[in-house]
């Protein structure tokens, strides 16, 4: 396994881009991958995190979305 | 799949720099944190933001790569101070499913916004769109050229209804200059996308990353418009990831 990939090294975005429309099609299966449990560190200046995302909860990917802050 | 969310340097403050002697408000160097991080996950992601006040610093990426030194485990991009793959990947798939011909025309539009922005999804879009099967124009007032890196393969015009002609796809993006670095040196609201913009294409689809200001960026009537695929767009993040990280996990990439 590479240490690192950015996917900016684009060579291969045909296979990357069919491989997002083959998971779009068929998702990822929990039995695959195991129940999303998702564990949380939040800084205590952000407890409206803790609320939304209280530790050990479950989350889908979705709720991961976000982007720059504007 | 198990996932471990850490906001960093929020009560946690990392040291990044070699060297340092941490007599101030740093407890941990980032050589520590990544270690023991690694023991932790399969992979780490990390998502930073430019200093805009750096330029040499930040197109360095160094936060990102001071990460990817210190890791044992595969690290990937969530975003970094100046590319935004998985939000590109997820952009090119995107425009894969909505294109009606093999090449179509996309054109990313500066646009305008209060604050000053980083250029990471831009530079990133640009990265991508040299690389796919479209023809690529860049449209931005004087001042907001993108690093040359970036834009190589790219059409670049300041004028934006000439930009707009038989466009397939605009993807609308707000930020501030490379050259007066991470300054915002135009607010003009004549660039914000319109109907009447999006009539100069040939019905063009219209993309953005989100979140996006409405009346600013992008008239109301464009974003709730039928050719608006910004819903869409964003629901293809998920893809993204998860194709970069099955693969990752593979041990493909």
């Amino acid at each position: 396994m590479k240490k690192y990939t950015s996917i900016h090294d684009v060579a291969d975005l045909d296979a990357l881009v069919a491989e997002a429309k083959a998971l779009k099609d068929n998702p990822f299966q929990y039995a695959q991958l195991g129940q999303q449990n998702i564990s949380i560190v939040v800084p205590k200046s952000k407890p409206s995190y803790q609320i939304k995302y209280p530790t050990c909860c479950t989350v889908s990917w979705h709720e991961l979305y976000c982007d720059e802050p504007e | 799949m198990n996932c471990i969310v850490m906001n960093l340097n929020e009560g946690w403050n990392l040291e990044f720099e070699e060297g340092a002697v941490m007599n101030l408000d740093r407890q941990e160097h980032i050589r520590e944190a990544a270690a023991v991080i690694s023991q932790y996950a399969d992979i780490i992601g990390l998502r930073t933001f430019p200093s805009l006040t750096d330029r040499q610093k930040d197109y360095q990426d160094f936060i990102l790569h001071q990460l990817i030194q210190y890791a044992t485990v595969p690290v990937i991009s969530l975003e970094s101070a100046i590319r935004h793959p998985l939000q590109s990947l997820a952009d090119l798939l995107t425009i894969e499913e909505h294109k009606t011909v093999a090449r179509p025309k996309v054109v990313l539009s500066w646009a305008p916004h209060p604050r000053a922005l980083p250029q990471a999804v831009p530079n990133s879009f640009a990265e991508f769109m040299s690389n796919a099967k479209v023809d690529f124009v860049i449209t931005h007032p004087r001042g907001y050229e993108l690093a040359s890196e970036f834009t190589t393969r790219a059409t670049i015009t300041y004028n934006q209804d000439e930009a707009f002609e038989n466009a397939d796809f605009i993807y609308a993006k707000n930020w501030s200059s490379y050259q007066d670095y991470g300054k915002i040196l135009s607010q003009d609201p004549q660039w914000m996308i319109t109907p009447e913009k999006m009539a100069l294409t040939r019905h063009a689809k219209f993309m953005h990353c989100l979140p996006v200001r409405r009346n600013v960026i992008v008239s109301d009537a464009v974003l709730d418009g039928s050719d608006s695929i910004v819903i869409a767009q964003a629901n293809n993040r998920t893809y993204a990831a998860q194709a970069v990280l099955k693969r990752m996990l593979e041990g493909i990439v």
